[in-house]
């Protein structure tokens, strides 16, 4: 007691909580005082709003924290009320019954949520809705609903106004222990399971015990506020329960008016909600209960948290006011030293119990590889995604995977962590993980970052850090509550882990920040740091370096170094910057579409001529663009490639005249020149998704007739920068004009209007349509049949294969043909420039070749101007220009000869300086 | 049994149409509209006030044998022009939540026109006697079980409609719109559709169709008031769900699956074992096939 007033008062030495302790003081006084000066009938109704708040609290955790929409929750205030009332009418008493109340309601909520394990999100809300349905009626049937049962209260709660603070006291009990719930293990596990369900295990989270675990106290919260509204009425009428459709309803209101993870926001909105209407005067009561779902409505979409969030923007207001504005955190790591670093990991050391005896036993037969594993294979549908893979770590390793996109890296890293099954073997320490579950591996040392941060951004770095080490949190979850010696210690051990994890990678000055407001790099850190934190024995780390700098990225390889040398930690590490496996790794594996195509040391493996090939795609590609098209052109296609050149065009120069006329712009820009000749026009472009700005000042162009190539490697911005030109991104600055118009913008409707077409990343297939319809909306936006006829046999004779295909469903055609498919949907638009984003991407070598020779004849015949976003070097035969992006900036650029240059540069960046 | 079988398609006909309105709010937009059935009572429910008293301004009221038309136009005319405000004012500003929230934004439109209704209309049953006029509720004998024309009536129309429906998604271009858009919104965009104007189309004919689904429905049960034609939509969703979310074949089947397992059990079994199996009956569904019988794309 005295430490609380202690630390009371310490609390006060910051302004900044001032304004929460005047209001809580206030509300505290309003309270008890309530009373003395409301009449009791009034009072009676602000009885039962806070009876309601008790079950919309129940289901904030429910919906707010574990993400389970659940409907039904006025089915369970009803449990809770006809057990009580049974029970009452029997003459138990009451704390007996209250109990018994909560614990059926909550094991009926808990049992309801069995069969919803495997659905989520709007499945979740109409098997609850139907659920209320059968609830209601079950319950209004059950023969409890009526005046013959009576739940007397004992005499000390006759009185309203004792029987007010009884229910206030209640109330603050639960708003005190839900508050516990949420800042122990099943809360941090809620919140997990909310933001990334399919990928909890791989922290050592069971996602159905936690959901049940959810559903359950939102049951037994549901259950308690029945309990009080039945000792409230003492009986249920036969109509007007409290589980009908319109509480269950309001339920619903109460928790979105009120804001999630806000109880003062929620009992301010069940009294809004269920007292007001009733409290005021007639008619502006009734004007209260309609406004109800207004403001409900209209905080949904201005205000979506809430009356708590505008109580938490007062609040810093307020706080701003009386002590200035907060220091602005930096959100970049801090350099630590190398000193500090080794402290770091010797105290982690000594915190972890488990590691130690490990390393005991681990020493006698270090030639033991820590993970074997065999003949792992993998599809999805018809995909192959890995194909019979092996892959070892001895302890103590760095192993590094690496390979182009889609080669099935992330699927073996899915695979390890137990999230995709596989038929193959994995020995790990000698144990066959393929038989642990998934939530298990975490508990054997196997920890893992994922490619998108795979942790809950609403959470701070530090609870993140502590939900990480989940499966050390040995503690029941009625003891987190209670807040018993086992749960402080282990939650302070937990913590001092989590600073030091922290502190390693120079991070702990971040500690209560918001993931989610970090860049997108320190949030990656934070991820490694998570997984460093539990001390694993292997750690899975799927491009840690993206979004770093060069410097943060060489740091945190000399932190993986050290984790390694001192801790013993083993690594299996995929990674697009190859440089960096140079750096850390011992060996290394290259895949390719899910086969192993060369293991070895770095050094030998990115000189492998099958890893460079995979790397950079074929060596020799056919030049179609360079010969007379005849000459390669297949002669099923010769003829109909006339047909396809679009009638606009008609009046445009001739290929072999552009082509000229492209020449002497590359050999001599003049500007005038270059001005009249440009296409497309991109100056000065910044873009980005909320407060993540992806694109710097980005500047290009593209000449009538011409090949352009945007490149670089993943997470460089070419994807964005296509989404920014098809108004799929609006950009924050900059210029796009195409064609003498400003475009940049406008909404992607407008994009074929305006004679763009793109290719979006991944094909963009309407997989449910046939291949003639996907064609169709390709010319959606002519409007004369007879045309769109004649595009379509001009396309279908083009590509003989999609009119073979024309009935059957988009979906089902190959990789292959769906690119086929998309670039001849977008030609039927007859478009002037044509965007592809990412053309080989999940195409096999073969595949991509015809991609691209098919590109530079549709470029030769028709005239159309394209530009392409690729990663593979061999795309440079196709372009006269080509872009290099690097972390969202043009970083150079290249035409004609120079273009051998920027080839090497590409090599040097995806291969590493080895291959020189 | 056989009657009762008839007697559940007759109820089931009636959800057929609401689980047609569902269906088609669904595949424009992905979202499941709770308000959809609301938004069909509120003209209804005017529409029967002011037979009773009569049209404010105009001073006009309906002949008694019109009523329930005069009614259930104005239905559909309101469903409309409340299709047209909710898809513009409400649903497009939070396009990008989650299927969950959108959802839950929709109940809170029910709730609101359902309180509008309580306030400002009736607050106690308002009695509607057909849309048909005083035709509908003239009754055949059909397999020993007797119908009312309205029952036929109300069947007949679902079926026409999911038709009628069928051909256009197939066979226009507007059609193909809508169906792309189902697919891939992002996508359609960068293929020239306005996706808003598929959003308003399939609001707009969803609400009006509301509106005719509650004239009948109504018309069956004798009265309506507030938040009654929510009560039917929970089986009209179910029906939906059982069918398939994006089929207006499967939305027609799956009611009169609803409705047949209503009609057979609830006299049996009471109708709280009725609830109870068609409860069983949408977990089944989800569980094992949720994408529902005829569906393409899963809820959620």
């Amino acid at each position: 007691m005295r430490d609380l007033v202690a630390r009371g008062l310490s609390g006060l030495r910051d302004l900044r909580n001032v304004p929460r302790l005047v209001y809580l003081v206030g509300i505290s006084v309003l309270a008890i005082t309530l009373p003395g000066w409301l009449a009791v009938f009034r009072l009676d109704w602000i009885i039962s709003a806070l009876a309601f708040s008790v079950a919309a609290l129940g289901l904030d955790l429910l919906i707010g924290q574990a993400g389970q929409v659940s409907l039904a929750q006025a089915a369970f205030v009803g449990v809770g009320a006809v057990t009580a009332i049974d029970l009452g009418s029997h003459g138990t008493p009451w704390p007996l019954a209250f109990l018994a109340a909560m614990v059926i309601s909550g094991v009926l909520s808990a049992l309801i949520g069995v069969p919803l394990l495997r659905v989520r999100g709007l499945q979740v809300a109409i098997a609850t809705l139907v659920f209320q349905l059968f609830a209601q009626e079950l319950l209004a049937s059950s023969g409890l609903v009526s005046t013959s049962y009576y739940f007397n209260r004992p005499s000390f709660l006759t009185a309203d106004s004792s029987y007010y603070y009884f229910t206030l006291v209640l109330v603050v009990l639960s708003v005190v222990g839900l508050k516990r719930v949420r800042i122990t293990r099943a809360g941090r596990a809620f919140l997990a399971v909310r933001d990334s369900e399919s990928r909890v295990a791989a922290f050592g989270i069971r996602a159905g015990t936690t959901k049940l675990l959810a559903y359950g106290m939102a049951g037994a919260a549901a259950g308690l506020g029945g309990a009080i509204y039945a000792l409230q009425q003492t009986s249920l009428g036969p109509t007007g329960g409290p589980f009908q459709l319109q509480p269950s309803l309001l339920l619903i209101a109460v928790v979105l008016i009120g804001g999630a993870g806000s109880p003062t926001g929620i009992i301010a909105a069940s009294i809004l909600v269920n007292a007001l209407p009733n409290v005021l005067p007639t008619t502006a009561g009734n004007y209260t209960l309609v406004a109800v779902p207004v403001i409900m409505v209209a905080m949904m979409i201005f205000q979506p948290q809430g009356l708590g969030g505008i109580l938490r923007a007062v609040d810093r207001f307020l706080g701003n006011l009386l002590a200035g504005k907060p220091v602005r955190y930096d959100p970049e790591p801090k350099h630590a030293d190398i000193e500090t670093a080794r402290q770091c990991i010797t105290g982690l050391r000594v915190a972890s119990h488990r590691t130690r005896q490990l390393e005991a036993s681990r020493t006698p037969d270090e030639a033991r590889p820590l993970l074997a594993a065999r003949g792992i294979t993998v599809r999805f549908g018809g995909v192959t995604a890995l194909d019979s893979v092996d892959v070892a770590v001895a302890p103590g390793q760095i192993v590094g995977l690496i390979g182009s996109n889609g080669a099935g890296k992330s699927t073996f890293f899915n695979v390890v962590s137990g999230l995709v099954g596989a038929s193959g073997t994995i020995q790990y320490r000698g144990v066959d993980l393929m038989t642990t579950p998934a939530f298990g591996r975490k508990g054997l040392g196997v920890a893992r970052t994922f490619q998108e941060i795979g942790i809950p951004k609403q959470a701070s770095v530090i609870e993140n850090m502590v939900m990480a080490q989940s499966p050390l949190a040995r503690y029941w979850t009625l003891e987190g509550v209670l807040a018993m010696p086992r749960t402080v210690s282990t939650e302070r051990r937990l913590r001092e882990r989590a600073i030091l994890s922290l502190q390693l990678f120079g991070l702990d000055h971040l500690a209560r920040v918001p993931l989610g407001d970090l860049p997108h790099g320190t949030m990656r850190l934070v991820e490694v740091a998570a997984a460093v934190t539990t001390a694993p024995d292997l750690l899975l780390l799927d491009e840690a370096t993206a979004g770093l700098t060069s410097e943060e990225s060489d740091e945190l390889a000399e932190r993986l170094s050290l984790l390694r040398n001192e801790m013993g930690i083993a690594m299996l590490v995929i990674e697009h910057h190859v440089p960096f496996i140079a750096q850390v790794c011992d060996y290394c594996y290259c895949l390719d579409t899910g086969k192993v195509i060369a293991a070895g040391p770095p050094s030998e493996v990115t000189r492998d001529p099958a890893v460079v090939k995979s790397f950079l795609g074929e060596q020799e590609l056919r030049r179609a663009h360079r010969m007379p098209a005849s000459v390669t052109e297949p002669a099923s296609v010769t003829e109909p490639a006339s047909v396809t050149e679009p009638d606009g065009l008609e009046e445009r120069d001739k290929p072999e005249k552009r082509a000229a006329q492209a020449e002497v712009d590359v050999l001599a820009p003049g500007p005038e020149q270059a001005d009249q000749a440009k296409l497309l026009e991109v100056a000065g472009l910044c873009a980005g998704y909320g407060s993540l700005q992806v694109l710097f000042d980005v500047s290009f162009w593209v000449a009538p007739g011409e090949i352009v190539l945007l490149m670089g490697s993943n997470g460089a911005g070419k994807t964005t920068t296509l989404r920014t030109l098809c108004g799929i991104i609006k950009p924050r600055k900059g210029r796009v004009v195409f064609n003498g118009h400003e475009i940049s913008g406008q909404a992607p409707e407008n994009l074929l209007r305006n004679g763009l077409a793109m290719v979006p990343e991944g094909r963009g297939m309407l997989p449910d349509l046939t291949v003639t319809e996907n064609l169709h909306l390709g010319a959606y936006i002519s409007r004369s049949s007879s045309e769109i006829k004649e595009r379509l046999g001009g396309i279908y004779e083009t590509f003989p294969i999609l009119s073979k295909r024309a009935r059957e469903q988009a979906g089902s055609l190959s990789g292959g043909e769906q690119q086929m498919l998309a670039i001849a949907r977008a030609l039927m638009s007859q478009p002037k420039l044509l965007l592809i984003d990412e053309a080989s991407l999940g195409l096999s070598p073969l595949m991509t070749e015809t991609t691209f020779e098919m590109l530079a004849r549709l470029n030769e015949v028709s005239g159309v101007s394209i530009l392409v976003v690729e990663q593979k070097v061999a795309a440079l035969e196709l372009a006269k220009r080509v872009y290099v992006m690097e972390k969202g900036r043009i970083a150079s650029a290249a035409e004609g000869a120079q273009m051998a240059e920027i080839r090497i540069l590409l090599e040097e960046s995806y291969l590493g300086a080895s291959l020189t | 049994m056989v009657t009762q079988i008839v007697t559940g398609l007759a109820e089931g006909g009636a959800y057929a149409l609401l689980a047609v309105a569902i269906v088609l709010v669904f595949s424009g937009t992905k979202v499941l509209s709770l308000a959809i059935g609301e938004m069909g009572a509120f003209g209804l429910m005017l529409g029967l006030k002011w037979d009773s008293t009569s049209v404010p301004l105009i001073g006009w009221r309906p002949p008694e044998n019109v009523a329930g038309a005069f009614a259930t136009a104005l239905a559909v005319l309101c469903g409309a022009v409340l299709g047209v405000v909710v898809e513009r004012f409400i649903m497009r500003p939070v396009e990008n939540r989650s299927p969950a929230s959108k959802l839950v934004v929709t109940l809170g439109i029910a709730l609101f026109l359902a309180l509008a209704e309580y306030q400002f209309i009736s607050n106690s049953g308002l009695p509607m006697t057909s849309p048909l006029g005083s035709a509908g509720i003239n009754r055949l004998h059909l397999l020993g079980s007797s119908l009312t024309w309205d029952d036929v009536a109300s069947l007949g129309l679902a079926v026409v409609v999911a038709v009628l429906m069928t051909l256009f998604l197939r066979k226009t271009r507007f059609g193909l719109a809508v169906r792309a858009t189902t697919s891939d919104p992002t996508v359609s965009r960068l293929l020239g559709v306005k996706v808003s104007r598929v959003h308003r189309f399939t609001w707009v004919l969803g609400a009006a169709l509301a509106g005719i689904a509650a004239g009948f429905l109504s018309a069956t049960s004798g009265e309506i008031y507030p938040l009654s034609m929510t009560a039917a939509l929970l089986y009209a969703m179910a029906g939906a769900v059982i069918g398939g979310l994006d089929s207006l074949g499967g939305a027609v089947l799956g009611s009169l699956i609803v409705g047949v397992l209503q009609g057979v059990l609830s006299p049996r079994f009471g109708s709280t074992a009725a609830v109870g199996a068609t409860l069983g009956l949408v977990l089944l569904v989800l569980l094992a096939r949720p994408r529902g019988i005829f569906g393409t794309v899963n809820a959620g």
